[in-house]
């Protein structure tokens, strides 16, 4: 092989070698632009980030490369050869100057040169293998970019495996829904995709086709609007419903151990009391549920339709339940006594035990299965946990209770505008005009998204009680045996002298227990924050109706863990203190003037004035939204309070130049 | 191969023969200093002369002695001072009797005249003596008195300097350091070959040098030679290498880095660019090739340039050496 023939396969070699080392350098931008490119259809980047990242890989391509990807796609010359095979066969140039120099026909002293120079480039042609003097290896841009290249294929199949969602957050922005509809929107959307692996299928299928529709309509007209209203009301039925198939997944390892301590340590007569108890008192709290939302939507319904009127006070007896169903509306919010409960369980079911009898011998206090099934459906929006009384079945069967009931299921009266029972602002709302109609849808989807959130939140509490559970359970059980064992002889004692004429005081005093214990066995966990808050708010309505005397001035409004802590303590002092104040035998009278529990009546009363604000002004806004920021931006100019233009600028005036300077004494007389 | 191309390969044999032999038989003599003796014996092929710089008693004398022995050729001496006049040098006209009584004016050659002159320290005399000895350098000729006298050829100056006594001195202008081929830099003898100059120069056993060719073969090898190293060829990319290094080396041009246009005055001229060339197609044949590469002028490059690079005061009082820029600037250009 001649030196020159050398020189042509290594030009054939190397231009194999740079393609190969351009198609390496451009993988890993192909690659980045392509998940880039996915990325934003997918919705997952903007735009512009996806421009961003064109941009930036295009700069650092060009960077990289500099002129090696230029070249890589132009073939080699002569000269380019023979340099790579001076330096591989270390000839000294001497393939260069082959290359390079051109003989002049005319010139033998350099033919003779050149010639001296074949036959020594001869040599080294013989030796020459193109394996080994011209391997192929890869330029440092071309290493970098297959480094990078191996994560961009994980992220562009992660991308290309990745479920599409159903509605982008583009096309939700980029529609022309309102504002307010549109964050909610996008929350929805949102909470799908997080939860598109745990929410069944046919709540998630629900959602999608909500969010499909808001998306695809260009304009809200009312029947859609009503359309949509009514699927979220499904699909919040059928979120409640979700809920409750959750909960009684959750319930039987707490109550397994409940009904294994009643089947051991209670003795035969109490086994059907224990499981009509668990019956009635799982029943019993969703009556209770149901009953402080009727309670609360009757007050502020009949409230309303009275117009206003001053709202009569209930006897003590049913305040200091409603108190207690307060404070275990918030203990339960906290959701840190769950432990406690359990520990408590024991104890608690002793007491139920005595009480239940009691319950079953006035009878009727508990209702039909049917009616009580469908109070335990409210129990997903909010769950109201007054005491079950008399008093308040009776109430609550005096109510019409064709609007409340289904007011209490769906938790919606308020979100849409109390619109369904009340015929007033019912026509009002058919006489609406659209934007109520949309504000009202708003609210509908802020309120599932919040549905949604709890469940989330209940799922996650579930797993957690559930290790927990498993975790404790054998130390759990020999404590409640031994605090079992005890508690009954101490609560056996106190039953017989009591038990032959029990006050109803008395009987409504351990009513919170009742509760308490019903509830922790019912609704192990604390509720979601928005639930309970939802579910306080009818708490804290009956709250304020029943203590019509309290002074503000003596006794601010606790708030939070404070009021938490007092009503806890209210509770304990049930069973110490209260007997101490007074006889528990003395039944207390139902008296409107009456002071609040603790207080003498001889203490003088002030009288409070209640005021409702009207039903279609009230607003609630669980954040601020665009629109209301923008109801407290100062929308005017800043101005100064005093302008400069205002202020007369001039020179100051010194004092001492107006006063008269005294001469001195000793000028005095030339002066004068 | 045909016959030129054979008689090419036969000339550069014989070039290294001459060469290694003439090397070799300078190293019986000089104790190490293998780089001065090549590059010494490079400027003679090349066509140049040399400028060596170095503390006294390195030996210079004795290599530029010993290279006139070997190579057979006529070698004077001159002792540069003050006071030495240019006349002193190239000779001058003196009155002389002929046989038949008349009176005439002959030239009388002065030292100058010889194949080989060695001008120790040539930066003792005056600025006027020392232009006279620059012009024959680069004429090869002296002109006295209207007369212009051809000098002997092969002609070969090695001058040197000591660059620790300057008090008194005249250091060479930038133009006439520009004519030296090399300026090369003595360095002193290690341990081993210190022990062994003692060794050679005190001991009972003397070294006498026989020149290696007759005087009449010699000057036609020496000039045979300087045309087989023109004849060497240098490819176009390694000329534009070149190139980029005298321009990276001149400060003020574009290309020259930033440290050149810090530390230089001046840079290179195209004299400088035939003395890198020049040399490196000597240094190519010294390794049996008939083309330069990139490594030849790289090794050509600091002795024929570092006298050719004027630092200015910073460089100066930084303590950078020309040795150093041309270093840095051959790591910065594209080879």
């Amino acid at each position: 092989m001649t030196p020159l023939e050398l020189i042509s396969l290594a030009r054939g070699r190397i231009r194999v070698r740079r393609l190969l080392n351009g198609l390496a350098i451009l993988s890993a931008p192909i690659l980045a632009l392509s998940v880039a490119l996915l990325a934003w259809q997918a919705a997952l980047v903007p735009l512009w980030l996806a421009a961003t990242v064109l941009l930036i890989v295009l700069g650092l391509l060009a960077a990289l490369t500099k002129d090696h990807l230029l070249i890589a796609f132009l073939p080699p010359t002569s000269l380019e050869a023979a340099k790579e095979l001076d330096s591989s066969l270390q000839s000294k140039d001497r393939f260069s100057t082959l290359a390079a120099t051109e003989p002049h026909p005319r010139n033998p002293e350099q033919l003779a040169v050149i010639a001296v120079i074949q036959d020594q480039l001869s040599r080294f042609a013989t030796r020459f293998s193109p394996v080994e003097h011209l391997p192929f290896r890869f330029v440092i841009p071309a290493k970098y970019s297959l480094g990078c290249s191996p994560p961009l294929i994980i992220l562009l199949v992660l991308l290309l495996l990745r479920e599409p969602p159903a509605v982008s957050s583009l096309a939700i922005i980029n529609s022309a829904l309102p504002q307010k509809i549109k964050e909610e929107l996008q929350d929805l959307t949102e909470r799908i995709e997080e939860r598109k692996q745990t929410l069944p299928r046919e709540i998630k299928q629900s959602l999608e086709g909500i969010a499909e529709k808001l998306v695809d309509s260009n304009e809200l007209s009312p029947e859609l609007v009503d359309e949509l209203t009514q699927e979220i009301s499904a699909v919040e039925k059928l979120i409640d419903e979700h809920i409750e198939e959750r909960r009684e997944q959750d319930r039987p390892p707490n109550k397994q151990p409940q009904s294994s301590y009643s089947s051991l340590s209670a003795p035969s007569l109490s086994q059907p009391q224990s499981s009509s108890y668990s019956q009635s008192a799982s029943d019993g709290s969703a009556q209770q549920s149901s009953q402080a939302r009727s309670d609360y939507q009757h007050s502020s319904a009949s409230s309303k339709q009275d117009g206003g009127a001053e709202h009569q006070p209930q006897p003590a007896s049913q305040s200091s339940q409603k108190d207690a169903s307060a404070t275990q509306q918030q203990e339960e919010q906290t959701g840190a006594k769950q432990n406690e409960n359990q520990q408590k369980q024991g104890k608690a079911q002793q007491e139920q035990e005595g009480e239940e009898g009691k319950e079953q011998n006035k009878g009727g206090s508990t209702k039909g299965k049917e009616e009580q099934k469908d109070k335990q459906e409210t129990v997903g929006v909010g769950e109201g946990r007054s005491k079950q009384g008399k008093a308040s079945d009776e109430e609550q069967k005096s109510e019409p209770q064709g609007g409340e009931s289904e007011e209490a299921k769906s938790g919606e009266a308020k979100n849409r505008g109390q619109g369904q029972n009340q015929p007033h602002s019912g026509n009002k709302q058919e006489s609406g005009n659209q934007q109520q109609k949309e504000e009202a849808l708003a609210k509908s989807l802020e309120q599932l998204n919040k549905k949604l959130d709890s469940t989330k939140q209940q799922e996650q509490k579930g797993d957690q009680q559930q290790q927990q559970a498993e975790a404790g359970q054998a130390k759990e059980t020999q404590s409640k045996d031994e605090q079992g064992e005890e508690k009954r002889g101490e609560k056996q004692e106190k039953q017989q002298p009591s038990s032959a004429a029990k006050p109803p005081s008395a009987q409504q005093q351990s009513g919170p227990k009742n509760d308490q214990q019903a509830d922790g066995q019912s609704k192990p966990e604390g509720q979601p924050a928005e639930k309970q808050q939802e579910a306080k708010k009818p708490g804290e309505a009956s709250q304020n109706k029943q203590e019509p005397g309290q002074q503000p001035d003596s006794a601010p409004p606790p708030t939070g863990n404070q009021e938490l802590g007092s009503k806890q303590s209210e509770l304990q002092q049930g069973k110490t203190q209260r007997p101490l104040d007074g006889p528990p035998s003395s039944p207390k009278r139902f008296d409107p003037f009456a002071a609040e529990d603790g207080k003498s009546a001889d203490e003088p009363l002030n009288a409070t004035e209640r005021v409702r604000v009207p039903m279609e002004d009230e607003k609630i806004t669980g954040h601020l939204g665009a629109e209301e920021k923008q109801l407290y931006r100062n929308k005017q100019e800043a101005k100064a309070r005093i302008a400069i233009s205002d202020v007369e600028l001039k020179k100051p005036e010194s004092e001492l130049s107006k006063e008269k300077q005294p001469l001195p004494v000793e000028y005095l007389e030339v002066l004068r | 191969m045909d016959v030129n191309s054979r008689e090419v390969s036969q000339q550069v044999a014989a070039f290294l023969e001459i060469f290694t032999h003439t090397e070799r038989e300078l190293s019986r003599v000089i104790v190490g200093m293998r780089d001065t003796v090549r590059f010494t014996l490079v400027a003679i092929f090349a066509g140049g002369h040399v400028l060596l710089e170095g503390a006294p008693g390195l030996g210079k004398t004795m290599l530029v002695k010993s290279l006139a022995q070997l190579l057979g050729l006529s070698f004077h001496r001159i002792q540069f001072t003050s006071d030495l006049m240019p006349s002193d040098i190239t000779g001058t006209q003196v009155l002389a009797e002929d046989p038949q009584g008349r009176r005439t004016f002959i030239f009388k050659e002065g030292p100058i005249f010889a194949n080989v002159v060695l001008a120790d320290e040539v930066n003792r005399a005056g600025p006027k003596t020392q232009s006279a000895l620059l012009e024959a350098m680069e004429e090869k000729q002296v002109s006295v008195l209207g007369t212009t006298y051809p000098l002997p050829q092969p002609f070969f100056v090695l001058a040197t300097q000591n660059p620790i006594e300057l008090e008194g001195t005249y250091p060479l202008p930038e133009a006439q350091l520009d004519r030296f081929l090399f300026k090369i830099i003595l360095a002193s003898p290690n341990h081993a070959e210190l022990k062994e100059i003692l060794a050679r120069t005190t001991g009972s056993t003397s070294v006498s040098l026989q020149p290696i060719l007759d005087q009449k073969e010699i000057v036609d090898t020496i000039f045979a030679m300087r045309g087989l190293v023109r004849r060497v060829l240098i490819a176009p990319p390694l000329e534009d290498v070149l190139v980029g290094l005298i321009f990276a080396l001149s400060p003020g041009n574009n290309r020259a880095p930033d440290m050149v246009n810090e530390y230089l005055r001046f840079g290179p001229g195209p004299r400088g660019a035939q003395s890198v060339l020049l040399a490196a197609k000597v240094l190519a044949l010294l390794d049996n090739r008939v083309n330069v590469s990139v490594q030849d002028i790289k090794a050509a490059i600091i002795p024929a340039l570092r006298h050719r690079l004027i630092l200015n005061y910073q460089a100066e009082a930084e303590g950078i050496t020309t040795d150093f820029i041309i270093e840095e600037v051959m790591k910065e250009v594209r080879t």
